[in-house]
């Protein structure tokens, strides 16, 4: 199968006054369509820059990187970065808002979601009163309001708190899966990398390199990342992949 | 309701009363003291004036209709200057955020500017517009301009990265960044600087008019001073601290609808 998204190679800096920082060096990997891929690896060594240049937010300063056909992509981040002087319906509204195309059929879309991720009484709150796990899902609608085929997760559950944690990814995963979406994930938390992903591409720290490119072949993932979690493959997994973000050389040094 | 609760409510009450009235004796005793100082020459009622003799001015004044032309001169200078305290200061902060270079070329400048004694530039405007209202509009305008401009930027230029990043990975320009992230972030920012700005607006006015005006409190609390008139001058400084108060209290309305919106 042709690969979807495919990165050949690219690296990139940040250019501050005080000197360079190489954020990443010769990384290349492919994302195959419905696939929902992770990137793991230490904070703070890159991994989110991957995303805003897929998102054209930074342009690559060398290699390529190569999409097959049409491919628009929704952005998700660390905060839900709801606007909080506004409803909940105008947060999630605010996509089709910005690209004029708020007509009867995105409004009919965005009603389905909000009906469907359980958000619909829900509408004409503001932020402030909703749970962090239920903005983080209004965050993704905000999202997918747009109807893109590809997601760029900024670590999206990270500053919630564990059981949160748990629960929101859980229920992403599966709407991920059911609106049939390619992800891209970046994570510093393995064991959450391996409970939501199809591949794992594990980084060093700065400058990111690739460490390895691992397949996950977990059985029951489309009953989502809790069933995941439980299964007796994850804990096998996690240990090979611990090893290869710990290499023993370096944990004593 | 628990009783608890009814007896913390009753007890608030209570406070707030006790405050009111206290509020009240303060102000009655001063003019009490006032007045009797006055009438038992403790102090001399021509150079301090009292209580009832500035009733009596006022009544006097306002018989002729003089004092509500002074008032209202005083007014309508106040409140031109306030508007375009804040419709410049919105604009300039504005151009300001879109250009990076402009804020960085400008920053300097508005710092000079903001810290000069801006009643130091009031004679200038007089030679260079003469006498009218229009000076007077221009004094109050660069007594709170330059201030206004510098703490609204800096607002403006606090907004989360995150959330400009947000718009434009749902498609939005700067334009939409400022629009749906800028300036709605910067609303209680916008409501301080008014209320900062009213009051540096009539301090601008007053000062217009103790130089450059034939009416208007400024010019009362001046001409008072040169005739001797000073219960005329102390009615009008009453009248402006009415007037401070009384623009300052439609401010604080304006935040409670703002506040009630969101």
């Amino acid at each position: 199968m042709e690969p979807y998204i495919s990165l050949q190679g690219v690296s990139f800096s940040y250019h501050r006054p005080d000197g360079e920082i190489e954020a990443l060096s010769d990384i290349s990997f492919t994302v195959s369509k419905g696939e929902f891929v992770s990137l793991v690896g230490p904070s703070g060594c890159g991994k989110s820059t991957i995303l805003s240049i897929l998102a054209g937010l930074n342009a690559a300063e060398a290699g390529t990187i190569t999409i097959n056909g049409d491919v628009s992509f929704g952005y998700m981040f660390q905060q839900d970065l709801l606007l909080p002087y506004n409803t909940i319906w105008k947060n999630i509204s605010l996509g089709p808002a910005i690209h004029k195309s708020l007509n009867s059929e995105t409004k009919k879309r965005l009603e389905e979601l909000l009906y469907k991720y359980g958000l619909s009484q829900f509408k004409d709150k503001f932020p402030g009163q909703l749970s962090g796990g239920m903005r983080q899902r209004a965050a993704l609608i905000r999202t997918l309001a747009l109807n893109p085929d590809t997601l760029l997760l900024d670590e999206p559950f990270s500053a919630l708190d564990y059981q949160t944690r748990l629960l929101v990814a859980d229920d992403i995963g599966k709407i991920i899966r059911q609106e049939n979406k390619t992800a891209i994930l970046v994570t510093h938390d393995l064991s959450e990398a391996i409970s939501l992903s199809d591949k794992i591409i594990v980084l060093s720290g700065r400058p990111s390199r690739v460490v390895k490119i691992m397949d996950i072949n977990i059985p029951c993932k489309e009953k989502g990342s809790l069933a995941v979690r439980k299964h007796p493959a994850f804990g096998e997994y996690f240990q090979i992949l611990w090893k290869e973000m710990n290499p023993p050389d370096e944990r004593t040094a | 309701m628990s009783e608890q609760h009814k007896e913390y409510l009753i007890s608030l009450k209570k406070y707030h009363r006790k405050i009111k009235f206290f509020r009240f004796l303060v102000f009655a005793i001063f003019l009490i003291l006032w007045e009797t100082a006055a009438n038992l020459n403790w102090i001399d009622a021509f150079f301090f004036s009292s209580p009832s003799r500035i009733v009596g001015s006022v009544f006097s004044m306002g018989k002729t209709g003089e004092l509500f032309t002074h008032i209202g001169y005083t007014l309508a200078e106040t409140v031109l200057s306030f508007f375009f305290v804040m419709l410049l200061s919105v604009v300039c902060a504005s151009l300001l955020w879109f250009s990076k270079s402009m804020a960085a070329i400008f920053e300097p400048t508005l710092v000079i500017l903001n810290s000069l004694p801006k009643s130091a530039l009031a004679p200038l405007f007089i030679v260079w517009l003469g006498t009218g209202m229009k000076t007077i509009i221009v004094a109050g305008i660069s007594v709170a301009i330059f201030g206004s401009i510098i703490s609204l930027y800096t607002q403006f230029h606090q907004t989360n990265p995150e959330m400009e990043k947000l718009i434009l990975t749902l498609g939005g320009n700067k334009w939409d960044i400022y629009r749906r992230i800028v300036i709605p972030f910067s609303i209680p920012t916008l409501i301080n600087s008014m209320k900062v700005n009213i009051g540096l607006s009539l301090v601008g006015v007053v000062i217009g008019e103790f130089l450059a005006a034939r009416r208007g409190l400024g010019y009362l609390i001046i001409y008072g001073t040169q005739v001797f008139k000073l219960d005329m001058v102390i009615s009008s400084i009453i009248i402006l601290c009415i007037i401070a108060y009384g623009l300052y209290f439609g401010i604080q309305k304006l935040e409670k609808c703002v506040n009630m919106d969101v």
